[in-house]
């Protein structure tokens, strides 16, 4: 047998037939080897994923997860369109999942896997895309937690002055100065918004400064002062006329 | 005699008198407002850094750098003009590394207090995590300094990967030879911050493409070695298998690559024809 020349062309679509593939997500805690979204019962925790796009093509990106327990509770696109030169976090595709509120939930995990693929639009005209069949695998566990307990009650004083206040002959009044005072008001329970600045900062400690030269209010009462100047001065007067007379006379 | 000290005793009287007038001249101004000028000598107040604006989870770019700004009050009671803007500086510091702010700017000026913006620049091989500090520090023109380490900072996790070539071919190959080496590797770079410990590869039958003839997928391996004719890892057509053992990316830096080499055990029994991959390898990772 001769020898017989091949020419083999072994096509990859490796990492989903694109030059370079990948996308941001949602940093979770990795504890003793496993990440963990933890989510309490009753409530729901978003997870992100943020596709890249360093190409000049638009890239398809489709999420394939694998969650036994059903915990997630929003509908993926069958395909996610990402528009060339899309980097960091310009897209983020939400995954929400949901715990129900059921305590035997909390500290149990719930393995689930996302299967992120992508691939370069090739057709525009094309309904069908086709996706190659992995890309990048991730897996977590979603860990029940208890539940996000309520703000604990705030109670408000509203502190009132106690007042003076007189009461006028009409309605037979006694004339007399009487003083209310108020009972603190507690108020129902509201939860506290926090709002935190996003672009610029708001909180300054800003104070008024002094320029040399302003106006200065004096505030205290000097009138006991000149007495006592006063005072001090003719002390000082005769003290010292005494000395004087005492020792200028010898 | 006696008129020296009458004279002298009331030389002193008088003098008392003027020496306690500026004490009577402040008492006629009692709660009104009066102008005065003051001389004061101020010490120089160290400044401070009242606040770090809190920002939103970081997202690196895949290969490359990521710019943040972080945006921070400085306060200084001698005057916001007393800061010395070219002393702020912003660090993003997780374990051993240290992220340092290449450019800070004063973006609004109080009287006494100014926002600073400073961009700092990311790797994308940066670790992810939810505990970097974020230390910001300024001087003023006293080489005071301020510092606030308060806040910290997330950075997320990155997944990405590039490939040099999406393909293996080999230009001509001998009936029944084996461990025939593909003319080009595939390098595979890891461009984020995340590691793989699993690398699954998908391999596909060949086919002619004028005699249909077929070359098995289970006649194709890998190795992470060029020049190999023992120890690849052979292929299972249009099944994953786990290459792990010698193909992995489980770390990643600032230049993380690895070589994939492939070869063919070329049968005998077929047609001399151009053979083409039915469909397309996959590889995975996790």
């Amino acid at each position: 047998m001769g020898l017989v020349l091949f020419t083999i062309v072994i096509t990859l679509f490796s990492l989903c037939f694109i030059s370079g593939a990948g996308f941001g997500s949602s940093y979770l805690p990795d504890v003793n080897g496993e990440h963990q979204l933890r989510v309490p019962i009753g409530s729901n925790v978003s997870y992100f994923i943020y596709p890249q796009n360093f190409d000049e093509k638009i890239l398809l990106v489709k999420i394939n997860i694998t969650d036994g327990s059903n915990l997630l509770v929003n509908q993926l696109q069958d395909y996610y369109e990402v528009p060339p030169n899309t980097s960091s976090d310009e897209i983020k595709i939400e995954l929400i999942f949901s715990l129900e509120n059921n305590t035997e939930l909390i500290g149990k995990k719930f393995p689930v896997k996302l299967d992120v693929l992508s691939t370069y639009k090739t057709n525009e005209t094309s309904s069908i895309v086709t996706f190659s069949p992995l890309g990048f695998s991730k897996s977590f566990f979603v860990i029940g937690e208890p539940a996000v307990v309520g703000i604990p009650p705030i109670i408000e004083l509203v502190l009132v002055s106690t007042s003076s206040s007189s009461s006028s002959g009409g309605g037979g009044g006694s004339g007399t100065t009487t003083t209310k005072k108020e009972t603190p008001v507690i108020t129902e329970n509201k939860p506290v918004e926090i709002t935190t600045p996003k672009t610029t900062a708001t909180n300054e400690p800003e104070t008024a400064s002094e320029p040399a030269g302003t106006t200065i209010t004096e505030p205290t009462n000097n009138h006991n002062l000149l007495i006592v100047i006063i005072i001090v001065g003719l002390i000082v007067a005769i003290g010292i006329t005494i000395i004087v007379k005492k020792y200028g006379e010898m | 005699m006696k008129n020296k000290t009458k004279l002298f005793v009331g030389m002193s009287i008088i003098a008392l008198m003027f020496a306690f007038l500026p004490l009577v001249r402040a008492d006629v101004c009692v709660g009104q407002n009066c102008p005065a000028n003051i001389n004061l000598t101020i010490g120089n107040v160290a400044p401070t850094i009242p606040y770090v604006v809190p920002g939103s989870a970081i997202t690196l770019n895949g290969g490359t750098t990521k710019v943040v700004t972080v945006t921070f009050n400085a306060t200084d009671d001698n005057g916001y003009a007393d800061l010395n803007f070219a002393t702020a500086k912003v660090e993003l510091i997780k374990g051993v590394v240290t992220r340092t702010s290449s450019a800070c700017i004063p973006v609004l000026n109080g009287t006494i207090t100014s926002t600073i913006d400073c961009t700092v620049t990311l790797n994308f091989y940066d670790e992810a995590g939810a505990d970097w500090m974020v230390n910001a520090t300024i001087k003023d023109l006293a080489n005071a300094p301020a510092e606030n380490s308060s806040n910290v900072a997330t950075v997320n996790s990155l997944d990405y990967v590039t490939q040099d070539v999406t393909y293996f071919a080999w230009a001509s190959a001998t009936l029944g030879t084996n461990d025939v080496e593909a003319n080009n590797p595939i390098t595979l770079t890891n461009g984020g911050n995340q590691n793989y410990a699993t690398m699954n590869i998908k391999g596909q039958k060949a086919v002619g493409e004028v005699y249909l003839d077929e070359i098995g997928a289970d006649k194709f391996s890998v190795s992470n070695l060029t020049g190999q004719t023992t120890g690849q890892i052979y292929m299972i057509n249009n099944t994953n298998v786990d290459v792990s053992s010698m193909l992995n990316l489980n770390t990643h830096g600032a230049s993380v690559t690895k070589n994939i080499y492939a070869y063919v055990n070329v049968p005998t029994g077929i047609s001399a024809d151009t053979y083409l991959s039915s469909s397309a390898w996959t590889i995975s990772l996790a």
